[in-house]
């Protein structure tokens, strides 16, 4: 499609500008100055932006439009250059979006997450199954804008209001990685609808219950071969292996489980990094008192790495078994 | 009762409602039971509130522990022997300040236990007056305290949602 064509499709025209806006009677929305060729409908968006298109289009991309236009239009409905205007509820911004994804054109990507849900939402509400695929595909290869930091939480809440499952699963698995307190929520708290803020808790708890009982099961393993290495420092001996007490420490300074979730969550990672700091201070050369870890990086070391990611990966699918919803 | 309050906009009822939930502590962990029962503007709002009474709260109670305010009379003639220079008590001191942090703990269960502790740790002192304070001493104190904290609540509101 021509360049021509593609600006058609672009936040160009129709908003009404500050004056319009504080007139008490609301003008009729500009028409955009280029139309695309042999446009059959105009849909309208909640700031007055007029995006001309195609029925055929919409109702391939949308059943739902595809039922609402093959019914009788109103003697009295509105038209703009004898084009019939169909008033939606999302934002120009979004529609433009969109109206992108529909046509061979440059796709207009959303700059934030919080929009991108909100087009999904616009898809799922308009059963556009393929503009929703597509862009859920674009997510997963990174095209896309992600939650940034603490956005999880709005992310989360914002899915879960419009129904969205898997961003809504996605996100409440990022939200591990962040306390959940009121600090940490700040404004997101206003997205939170029904109980999503307390399911999103209960979910947490459940989170950790299953890493705890995955690290206790793993405790269960034997103890690995102890080992002498040589200490380059003092040339005294240490010992490398295994050692499940490491685990224990872990978890017992994470023991008040219902405040600590919320304050500090455990995740595979958190777990890991702290048991390699609870083993650095088994290393601890009993001559030099010299943290070894990084001194024999080779066949000792071997074995504990290799726990570690026995370890992070059986506490991942411990993660897994946890269900968004009950 | 907060979220039907705000549901409703009965502002008289939001606002002791959220006093009461003051005396409780403010989190996830402690309101998760009751998150899926208030809406999360509601929440927001909430939290908010208890931000500016905390704020309040620890202006206020600082003021009221500099020298020449309400609690020099409350003390009387109570000399700690912890005091140093100071003439309040770091045990006092201590507790009042904990309140601006989290109000929650301005009841006399937690009052009456910072006065145990310092007992228990001065027990053995008897040059400290507080081991042998008598009732109305710390009766004063509490009275005090009590009279700097509700005028620091009736100096925030709640915001309708």
């Amino acid at each position: 499609m021509s360049s021509q064509a593609e600006s058609a499709l672009s936040l160009v025209q129709g908003r009404e500008d500050s004056q319009a806006k504080a007139n008490s009677i609301t003008p009729p929305p500009e028409p955009l100055d280029i139309p695309v060729p042999d446009a059959s409908l105009i849909i309208r968006s909640s700031d007055l932006v007029n995006f001309r298109v195609h029925k055929s289009v919409l109702a391939m991309a949308s059943p739902i439009f595809g039922d609402l236009l093959s019914l009788p239009q109103p003697s009295d409905s509105e038209s703009v250059d004898g084009l019939p205007v169909v008033q939606l509820s999302e934002d120009g911004e979004l529609l433009n979006s969109l109206v992108s994804m529909l046509y061979p054109v440059r796709r207009v990507i959303p700059d934030s997450h919080d929009k991108l849900l909100y087009l999904l939402a616009a898809c799922q509400k308009y059963d556009m199954v393929q503009v929703q695929s597509y862009i859920r595909a674009e997510v997963d290869r990174g095209s896309f804008p992600g939650p940034v930091g603490t956005e999880v939480f709005r992310a989360y809440a914002i899915a879960c209001g419009k129904g969205l499952i898997p961003e809504m699963v996605n996100a409440a698995r990022l939200t591990l990685d962040h306390p959940m307190t009121f600090e940490t929520l700040g404004e997101s708290l206003r997205f939170f609808d029904g109980s999503a803020l307390r399911d999103l808790a209960r979910y947490r708890m459940r989170c950790r219950d299953n890493l705890v009982t995955a690290c206790l099961s793993f405790q269960g393993l034997p103890a690995g071969t102890p080992s002498s290495p040589y200490c380059s420092s003092c040339g005294g001996y240490y010992s490398v292996r295994w050692d499940p007490n490491c685990l224990q420490q872990v978890l017992s300074r994470n023991d008040d489980s219902k405040i600590q979730e919320f304050t500090n969550p455990l995740t595979p990672s958190n777990i890991c990094e702290e048991y390699s700091k609870a083993r650095q201070r088994c290393f601890k050369c009993t001559t030099c008192g010299s943290v070894h870890v990084t001194a024999n990086d080779s066949t000792p070391h071997a074995e504990l790495k290799s726990k570690l990611a026995e370890l992070k990966s059986e506490l991942a699918e411990a993660l897994d078994k946890v269900h968004t919803f009950l | 009762m907060y979220s039907l309050a705000q549901k409703y906009g009965f502002r008289e009822e939001a606002l002791q409602a959220a006093q009461t939930i003051l005396k409780h502590p403010m989190s996830i962990a402690d309101l998760e039971d009751k998150l899926g029962m208030i809406p999360g503007t509601a929440l927001y709002e909430l939290w908010n509130y208890y931000v500016e009474v905390r704020a309040i709260l620890a202006s206020d109670l600082k003021e009221f522990m500099t020298p020449a305010t309400g609690i020099s009379g409350a003390l009387g003639s109570l000399r700690c022997s912890a005091s140093g220079s100071s003439q309040i008590p770091p045990w006092l001191c201590n507790y009042i300040t904990s309140i601006g942090n989290t109000p929650h703990l301005f009841n006399l269960v937690e009052f009456n236990m910072a006065v145990a502790r310092h007992m228990r740790d001065e027990g053995n002192n008897y040059r400290c007056a507080c081991v042998s304070v008598s009732t109305q001493i710390p009766l004063n104190i509490w009275e005090a305290l009590a009279s700097v904290i509700h005028g620091s609540l009736k100096k925030v509101s709640v915001i309708e949602v």
